[in-house]
């Protein structure tokens, strides 16, 4: 056995990982720009047309239903989840807690349902009549019984929101709440020996101290919520439900490219997503970041 | 007076995060008829289990948890193979192309999975793997995120034990498989569980590639349900409820790893 | 068993730093050898080359006569204990010992055999089915030890073991290291940064400094002739002082001037140094160890100094005496506590020559022996 074995053991290693990467990570990229310049007919016909694809998409008016709905869900999901995921963080931490871990264990517990049987699940909540929600609505407000959330249009993202806020705020509250646990203690002490109240302490303690935690959450969500398919597909019934109202990017995506066939066109709807999460976390970490280093 | 008030807001948040999940297990008891009578729970009395015998009637639901078990089994330990032993290698080892391997890696992760479903149905297709279980698991191989997360966990992981073991006359796979990777359980705990979930939740990927009815895992299948048998709300919750089980069996299994590992990254990062 | 040397080791980092120079040492079968520097000497460095955990740039690496630079460490065998003990968590007490024979495919009865052996041998039997974390500092050393010795391996290395321990337990297990190895006769490299444990477990003590080795010698023989300024001052606590002082031919022999006084060193003998020019107003460093300042009324005539207490720090019967000397010397004395001195006092201390290290300007030892006048 020789001594300089451990000089290739790392690239032995890594084989299995990088070749699997090369060929179902790196090559679809690469293969996705391409395909994005063609318009297709399957995975046989193809003819280039070079940016036509991205140009077509612009002007596609179902692309911009799709990118609102998409957007709507997005700030609202984020603006209402994160700020109740942190608030029920923080009243978690407090240090006098009692049941810490079971309330964590039961705000978590909506995760573990799933994506896709969370949807199946509220498709019955949300239904008229029999449903959960109506029936809780009418019972405790007295308000009718016959809202058709799924079906009226302008019911369709408020009614997704709240479903995601359902699914993902225990899951973000982990996050915050060990982010929270890791805030060194004593620079509470320290902050309430220099006289800063409940208040100074989150602006001058907590904040800080979770930033990191913060700003990937906050990206992750954003970027996470933009691509929005499954739960608008399955709740919809496998549409895009009414007036397009439950369109979403990827739904569309999926329309163009699975149902239709242009893979083509599916690649540029992709690289425009791309895009605009990109530049959307861009801008997310250029504000998080220089407008905190200031101070 | 505080504590009042923040166990009131704990509370009601408790039963809201609850009670969509005890009206599933309800509904997977109740008759189709009593939908429309009892909104939240029938009585006890008339709790059947009819929509189970209806549920395996309709569909080959036993074969499609077998497929799910298998494609989401197959997947979770090639990508914990493949993932850890990266992750140790980047983690433990100084080596040409390591910085470039790493950036290219977390660049990839930036672009968001949709972007890749086009090209990566023309290569199934090239492949000939459409409407296979193999279609499903070999584009599955390659998690990026679950290799920084070992990575992370591992660079904790105190070099002079590695010498320890080096000398004790492991070889640098022996010192991985015997010293670095039982020494990472909690992570490879987070990791089976996430991975696990991920892909037993996996929808529109099985959508797109399978065809055929008896190799649907389980969200298609269910799914497929819903615009078949439009009437048979019961014998869906008790589909549902039966394909959430193993998710909640397993997390229990691994909760405590689970919560270290998915803050991890985090916080540390 | 065997012995080991380093013959020319050189140590360069890809980076071109150079960790160890030209090492020349030859140790010696059942041999207790402990490598003491301050950190970055090329201690720990030369430890790991001989481990097998550094590659050896060049020179030549023998083991029992056998060129071992290539060799993998488990095909050197030897057993290394280090500073954080480093077992294995997920293993008991018993895995971690048995460990290092697994690897080495030892029938399983044997390994069973050997591990309990080792085990009582170090006390740990009824540890056995524990797992490291649950150990107090003192276990996890002797689980340590006995992961190394079970192997039965040519050589131990120890990398600066004890720097976990707590300073009463360190004391013990010193003791209990030192003991084991007469016990087992297995030849040690042992790496310190302390000197007092260099000089109390080592047969031979091996000294570096900046990738150089200073001296190899035993205990005695470096704190009694230390090579250079380095050797004299690293050895021995509290430090040694070091004066500038000038020598000169006096009409009693030679004398010196340091800290602006002239003190006679002759005292009716003649010092010839092995310099080549001689004795001739010599710019030299003298060494002068704390406990060697004697009474100033028990010194003779004109081997006194006089200087002024800035700092005192009581040791019990003891006392550390800071003092500034004339010309902005300051050296520290160690003396009796019969009679306290405060700080401000004006006082003078006594020198005995023969008790004085000599030292070239550049460090180096100035050999010289005393013969009589005549």
């Amino acid at each position: 056995m020789q001594l300089n074995s451990s000089r290739s053991a790392p690239y032995l290693f890594l084989a299995p990982f990088v070749l699997s990467f090369l060929i179902f990570g790196a090559y679809p990229i690469i293969r996705s720009m391409i395909l994005s310049l063609y318009i297709t007919s399957g995975p046989e016909a193809q003819q280039f047309v070079g940016l036509d694809n991205y140009l077509h998409l612009l002007q596609d008016p179902d692309f911009w239903t799709a990118f609102r709905n998409t957007a709507t869900f997005a700030i609202g999901s984020v603006a209402l989840q994160l700020p109740l995921s942190l608030g029920l963080a923080i009243l978690l931490n407090r240090s006098d807690m009692r049941g810490r871990n079971v309330f964590r264990f039961i705000f978590f517990s909506p995760n573990l349902m799933g994506l896709v049987f969370s949807a199946l699940l509220f498709m019955l909540i949300l239904a008229p009549k029999f449903g959960l929600l109506n029936a809780s609505l009418h019972a405790l407000f007295g308000l009718p019984s016959t809202t058709r959330w799924l079906s009226t249009p302008e019911l369709v993202m408020p009614a997704l929101i709240m479903v995601a806020l359902w699914l993902y705020t225990g899951f973000n509250m982990v996050y915050f709440l060990a982010a929270l646990q890791s805030v060194d203690g004593e620079l509470y002490e320290a902050a309430t020996i220099d006289g800063a109240g409940r208040w100074s302490q989150f602006w001058h303690v907590t904040l800080p101290g979770i930033k990191p935690v913060l700003i990937f959450v906050v990206v992750l969500s954003t970027i996470g919520s933009f691509q929005l398919f499954e739960l608008a597909y399955l709740l919809l019934g496998n549409g895009s439900g009414p007036d397009q109202a439950g369109l979403t990017i990827v739904m569309y995506l999926y329309q163009n490219g699975f149902l239709g066939g242009d893979l083509g066109y599916a690649a540029a709807i992709g690289w425009t997503l791309a895009g605009m999460v990109l530049i959307l976390s861009m801008i997310q970490l250029r504000l998080t970041g220089a407008g905190k280093e200031g101070r | 007076m505080r504590r009042v008030v923040i166990y009131s807001l704990l509370g009601l948040f408790s039963i809201l995060c609850l009670v969509p999940i005890v009206w599933l297990v309800a509904s997977a008891f109740k008759a189709n008829a009593d939908f429309q009578t009892y909104a939240f729970a029938p009585p006890v009395d008339r709790l059947t289990l009819g929509n189970f015998t209806s549920l395996f009637k309709q569909m080959p639901f036993l074969r499609f948890m077998m497929n799910s078990f298998f494609v989401a089994g197959a997947t979770v330990i090639i990508q914990l193979f493949f993932s850890s032993l990266g992750g140790f290698a980047l983690a433990k080892y100084e080596f040409a192309g390591k910085k470039v391997m790493m950036g290219v890696m977390l660049a990839t992760m930036m672009i968001p999975g949709p972007v890749l479903l086009a090209p990566m149905y023309e290569l199934i297709y090239h492949l000939r793997l459409i409407d296979s279980h193999l279609g499903l698991i070999v584009p599955g191989m390659v998690n990026v995120f679950g290799m920084f997360l070992f990575r992370q966990s591992m660079l904790s992981v105190p070099d002079e034990m590695l010498q320890a073991a080096r000398i004790d006359g492991c070889n640098e796979f022996q010192i991985f498989w015997h010293v670095v990777l039982p020494v990472s359980r909690p992570i490879v705990g987070a990791f089976c569980l996430i991975a696990f979930m991920g892909t037993w939740n996996s929808f529109l990927w099985p959508q797109i590639i399978l065809q055929s009815s008896d190799r649907f895992t389980l969200p298609i299948g269910l799914n497929q349900m819903v615009g078949v048998y439009e009437a048979d709300y019961g014998a869906l919750m008790s589909g549902t409820l039966l394909a959430v089980l193993p998710v909640v069996v397993l997390f229990f299994l691994l909760q405590k790893e689970f919560i270290a590992g998915l803050t991890k990254g985090a916080v540390k990062g | 068993m065997a012995d080991i040397a380093f013959r020319g080791v050189n140590k360069i980092y890809p980076n071109g730093f150079q960790a160890v120079h030209h090492l020349d040492i030859e140790i010696r079968d059942g041999e207790f050898l402990v490598m003491v520097g301050p950190s970055g000497c090329g201690k720990s460095t030369t430890l790991r080359m001989l481990a097998g955990l550094e590659e050896i740039s060049s020179g030549d690496l023998l083991i029992a006569g056998q060129r071992v630079n290539d060799l993998h460490p488990q095909a050197r065998n030897i057993a290394m204990v280090f500073q954080s003990y480093a077992l294995y968590p997920h293993k008991t007490v018993q895995g971690n010992i048995e460990f290092p024979l697994r690897m080495a495919k030892v029938p399983a009865a044997e390994v069973k055999a050997r591990a309990l052996k080792v085990a009582r041998m170090l006390e740990l039997e009824p540890l056995l089915k524990r797992k490291p974390g649950l150990l107090s500092g003192g276990q996890r050393q002797r689980v340590a030890m006995a992961r190394a010795l079970v192997r039965d391996p040519v050589a131990f290395l120890m990398d600066e073991p004890l720097s976990n321990l707590d300073a009463k337990l360190r004391v013990q297990m010193r003791a209990e290291i030192a003991a084991l190895q007469r016990r087992t006769g297995t030849t040690t490299v042992y790496v310190t940064h302390d000197q007092v444990e260099a000089m109390t477990m080592g047969d031979r003590v091996a000294v570096f400094k900046d990738g150089y080795l200073q001296q190899i010698d035993t205990p005695q023989q470096l704190f009694e002739r230390p090579v250079n300024t380095f050797v004299g001052s690293f050895i021995g606590s509290p430090s040694m002082n070091l004066i500038a002082a000038r020598i000169e031919p006096s009409d009693d022999g030679l004398a010196m001037t340091l800290a602006g006084e002239r003190i006679a060193l002759g005292h009716g003998l003649e010092v010839r140094f092995n310099t080549p020019g001689g004795a001739a107003d010599l710019v030299a460093q003298i060494g002068l160890r704390p406990e060697d300042v004697v009474d100033p009324h028990l010194a003779e005539e004109g081997q006194r100094l006089h200087g002024r207490v800035v700092l005192t720090e009581l040791l019990g019967r003891e006392q550390m005496v800071y003092l500034d000397l004339r010309d902005g010397v300051q050296v520290v004395a160690r003396l009796h506590a019969d009679h306290r001195l405060h700080s401000g006092e004006d006082i003078a201390i006594g020198i005995d020559p023969t008790r004085l290290y000599l030292f070239q300007a550049d460090g180096r030892a100035l050999t010289y022996r005393q013969v009589p006048k005549g």
